[in-house]
């Protein structure tokens, strides 16, 4: 057995959890100034980036790996790329809630360890081989994020962020492992490959088993606000402490939309065998994304708290993906797994940098209507051109990354033979520029009255940002245009997307 | 199942028996010798008790909850160590050190959970 | 025989104590009702002759989880007077009746994989080769999260001298 091998291979994973002991220890025992924390939490994530993204470079050796870890822990193209995407963004979340919010003051020992914890389930999350391992990974995943929206539990709306989530994600998770159990009694296993493997010797699709993966989908429905289940999504953006949304609208979601690949077209259809279950595959996931676009696009037009605009353009969005989840059931589908993730990693960053943009500006003031953001071009430009690209991006304004992302996505979903998708996804895409452009025009051409109670005036908002915001900001700006013109960063996407049907 | 789980079910039937059997025999002799004359001062407390005030609802103290959380946690924790201790021998002999390295593993984060509690002081009733 | 009948008995007493715990106006009462279905739950896997799960699932949720379910309760202040604000007895019923339906309709088309009529024996020593073999990362994992909710519990349960917000 190799062992020290398989240290090199999961070098992301160790790097965050020694991180977490480390936080802990240190916050008992050594120190507790919040930003020294910070800093601990900040290098350990950098370094498992690093990590990932030369594991990520480097192809596997080709040397055996224990069997008892490769069994349960897949180590893939798709899983190092989402690795290192899943990372970063949350590299990028740590260091916008520096200093974010008192509390961290008090608490900034669980604060930061338990965000690596999250971080932790993540990647676990997209690695795992096994059912019972991904439920767990998953609820590693989820746990921290109920405690982190209440963190603030003095505050009502935190509270009742806090409490919303923890109720529906124990609803979605208790959906979920009825699923798996389905799944197992249908097909005798957790374990992936095995599945595939039962699923392709029995004589006729078991009814069970499309129970089961029904579930296990609305169960990870619930998590990333797909539109029946979606409901919890606004108020507890809203309510959760800005730098936790932060984290809480890139992440995960894009942890969990690699998951559905992996556990849908990467696992279950490797034998191409699995959607010939009963269901019409396309049908549901057309239903599910048009319904999140059209409410997501909806609901927000009449919002005045920017944090809701936010929370209903984020269940908007993660319909365009599962747009593009509807048009992988094709037996070609490598175009639309590469639009897909091209797709849900602009987003993902977009969705950071528009979120901490908030997070960086509410140090300190409780206000989040669109009037509290008059005049941000003139306060700070920096952060007003971030917001702006972000929103533009989201948007899909040409020649932003989003824009390209939603060309690939609509190119892939009418090769597929979808037209009438592409007209659903390019109507949302109109609706949802009349609220980008809301919060823009509050941004830059509503001037700041003088005096007012604008929390621009709060000292700490000033341009006196620490030197790593201020270069996470500009990775944030420049990520929107650089990702959609750099043919160099889909040419690595397609790469990542051929690989997800050859199999492990 | 096993012939064994049986004699639990009969214990359990013959306990709830003996319970029902008492008590409605009970009842029903007192129904058929008491007299039923109820009064106010029948009601108050028997001689020296004191007139209740307030209600019997009162709002514990959440640290009462953070015992109980604790316990929680160190109880799952057990079902997890029982199914290893109950089979340690066996397993020994067919792993080698790995049954006891991962346990060691375990019972290291477990330990930190422990000395978290203990350094944040939610072991102390203060 | 004696199993099918103990069986019955006791999804009897789980669907009785279930219906207890949604319909019951008194909480408290309800969490009583839900130690009942708990037992019932354990009753049910020592019958399919899995005792571990049995004794863990009254250790655990009978014991611990019921403990902490009524403490809180007992924390809330003026729960019992609590009103429900929204009635939505129709949507839950429609909802639960759809999903009743559906799984039932499975489960009596249902063919299970590899299921011979034979039990499947699965006792401590299986489960403690699972732990140690296959399941060895979860195993770890698991560890993790007791920690991470521990961590949770310290924060959101604790009370702290000066700190409002």
């Amino acid at each position: 057995m190799n062992w020290s091998h398989l240290l090199v291979q999961f070098t992301p994973e160790l790097a965050v959890l020694v991180t977490a002991v480390w936080v802990i220890l240190s916050d008992l025992f050594l120190s507790r100034h919040p930003s020294g924390l910070w800093r601990q939490c900040f290098l350990g994530l950098a370094a498992a980036t690093i990590g990932a993204a030369f594991l990520y470079q480097v192809p596997t050796p080709g040397v055996e790996l224990p069997a008892i870890i490769t069994r349960v822990l897949l180590v893939s193209p798709l899983t190092s790329s989402l690795k290192f995407v899943v990372l970063l963004l949350s590299t990028l979340a740590v260091v916008f809630s520096y200093r974010s919010f008192e509390e961290t003051e008090r608490h900034a020992g669980e604060y930061y360890s338990l965000i690596l914890f999250s971080v932790l389930g993540g990647l676990l999350c997209i690695s795992s081989q096994d059912l019972v391992l991904f439920f767990i990974s998953f609820e590693l995943l989820s746990l921290p994020l109920y405690m982190l929206c209440g963190f603030r539990r003095y505050n009502s709306a935190s509270a009742e962020a806090g409490l919303k989530y923890f109720v529906n994600g124990a609803l979605s998770s208790a959906l979920m492992l009825y699923g798996i159990s389905w799944i197992y009694g249908s097909l005798g296993s957790t374990h992936l490959p095995t599945l595939a493997a039962n699923y392709a010797v029995v004589p006729s699709p078991p009814s069970g088993f499309l129970v089961g993966c029904l579930l296990v989908l609305s169960g990870l429905g619930f998590k990333v606000a797909v539109a029946p289940f979606h409901t919890w999504a606004p108020d507890v953006y809203s309510g959760a402490p800005p730098a936790v949304s932060t984290f809480l609208a890139s992440a995960p979601k894009v942890t969990i939309v690699g998951f559905i690949l992996r556990l849908f077209w990467q696992s279950l259809d490797g034998t191409g065998q699995f959607f010939n279950l009963p269901v019409d595959w396309v049908f549901l996931f057309t239903v599910l994304a048009a319904g999140s676009m059209f409410v997501g696009n909806l609901s927000a037009l009449p919002q005045q708290d920017v944090r809701k605009i936010f929370a209903y353009s984020g269940i908007a969005q993660i319909g365009y993906i599962f747009l593009g989840l509807a048009a992988c059931n094709n037996p070609h589908p490598q175009q639309s797994f590469s639009a897909v993730l091209f797709y849900t990693t602009v987003y993902g960053i977009s969705n950071l940098g528009a979120w901490a943009v908030l997070a960086v500006l509410a140090r300190g003031q409780e206000r989040f209507d669109l009037d509290s953001l008059r005049g941000l071009h003139q306060r700070n430009p920096a952060l007003a051109a971030c917001l702006a690209l972000c929103l533009m991006s989201l948007a899909g304004v040409p020649p932003l990354s989003g824009f390209m992302g939603k060309f690939y996505l609509f190119r892939a979903i009418y090769e597929s033979g979808l037209p009438f998708l592409v007209v659903l996804g390019i109507l949302n895409s109109v609706i949802s520029l009349f609220y980008y452009f809301k919060v823009l025009k509050a941004a830059y051409f509503v001037e700041a009255e003088d005096g007012g109670t604008s929390f621009l005036q709060a000292p700490s908002a000033g341009p006196a940002l620490p030197m790593v915001q201020q270069l996470a900001f500009q990775l944030c700006l420049w990520s929107n245009v650089v990702l959609g013109l750099w043919p160099a960063v889909i040419g690595e996407v397609e790469r990542v997307a051929s690989t997800i049907t050859q199999g492990s | 199942m096993d012939g064994n789980y049986g004699y639990i079910a009969l214990f359990l039937l013959g306990g709830a028996g003996f319970v029902g059997f008492n008590f409605s025999l009970a009842s029903f002799v007192t129904r058929l010798v008491q007299s039923h004359r109820p009064s106010r001062t029948k009601g108050l407390a028997y001689e020296c008790g004191e007139p209740p005030s307030g209600e019997a609802w009162v709002q514990y103290n959440v640290r009462y909850y953070l015992y109980a959380m604790l316990f929680v946690i160190f109880d799952v924790e057990a079902a997890y160590m029982i199914p290893w201790a109950a089979e340690f021998r066996k397993l020994l002999a067919e792993l080698g050190t790995l049954v006891v390295v991962e346990m060691a593993g375990f019972l290291a984060i477990l330990l930190l959970a422990l000395c978290y509690a203990w350094r944040k002081g939610a072991l102390e009733w203060t | 025989m004696s199993e099918a009948i103990a069986f019955y008995v006791l999804s009897g007493l789980v669907l009785a104590s279930a219906w207890s715990v949604v319909r019951n106006e008194n909480l408290f009462h309800a969490g009583l009702s839900l130690i009942l279905c708990f037992v019932g739950v354990a009753g049910i896997y020592v019958n399919l002759d899995a005792p571990f799960l049995g004794a863990m699932q009254v250790l655990i949720y009978a014991g611990a989880i019921a403990v902490l379910l009524l403490f809180g309760f007992m924390l809330t202040h003026d729960l019992m007077n609590a009103k429900q604000e929204r009635n939505q007895h129709a949507a839950g019923i429609f909802a639960a009746v759809l999903m009743a339906l559906v799984l039932i309709g499975t489960i009596a088309g249902a063919q299970w994989y590899g299921s011979s009529g034979q039990p499947v024996k699965f006792g401590v020593e299986s489960l403690a080769r699972r732990y140690m073999q296959q399941d060895l990362v979860s195993f770890e994992v698991v560890a993790l999260l007791l920690l991470a909710s521990l961590m949770g519990a310290v924060v959101i349960a604790r009370k702290e001298e000066g700190s409002r917000d």
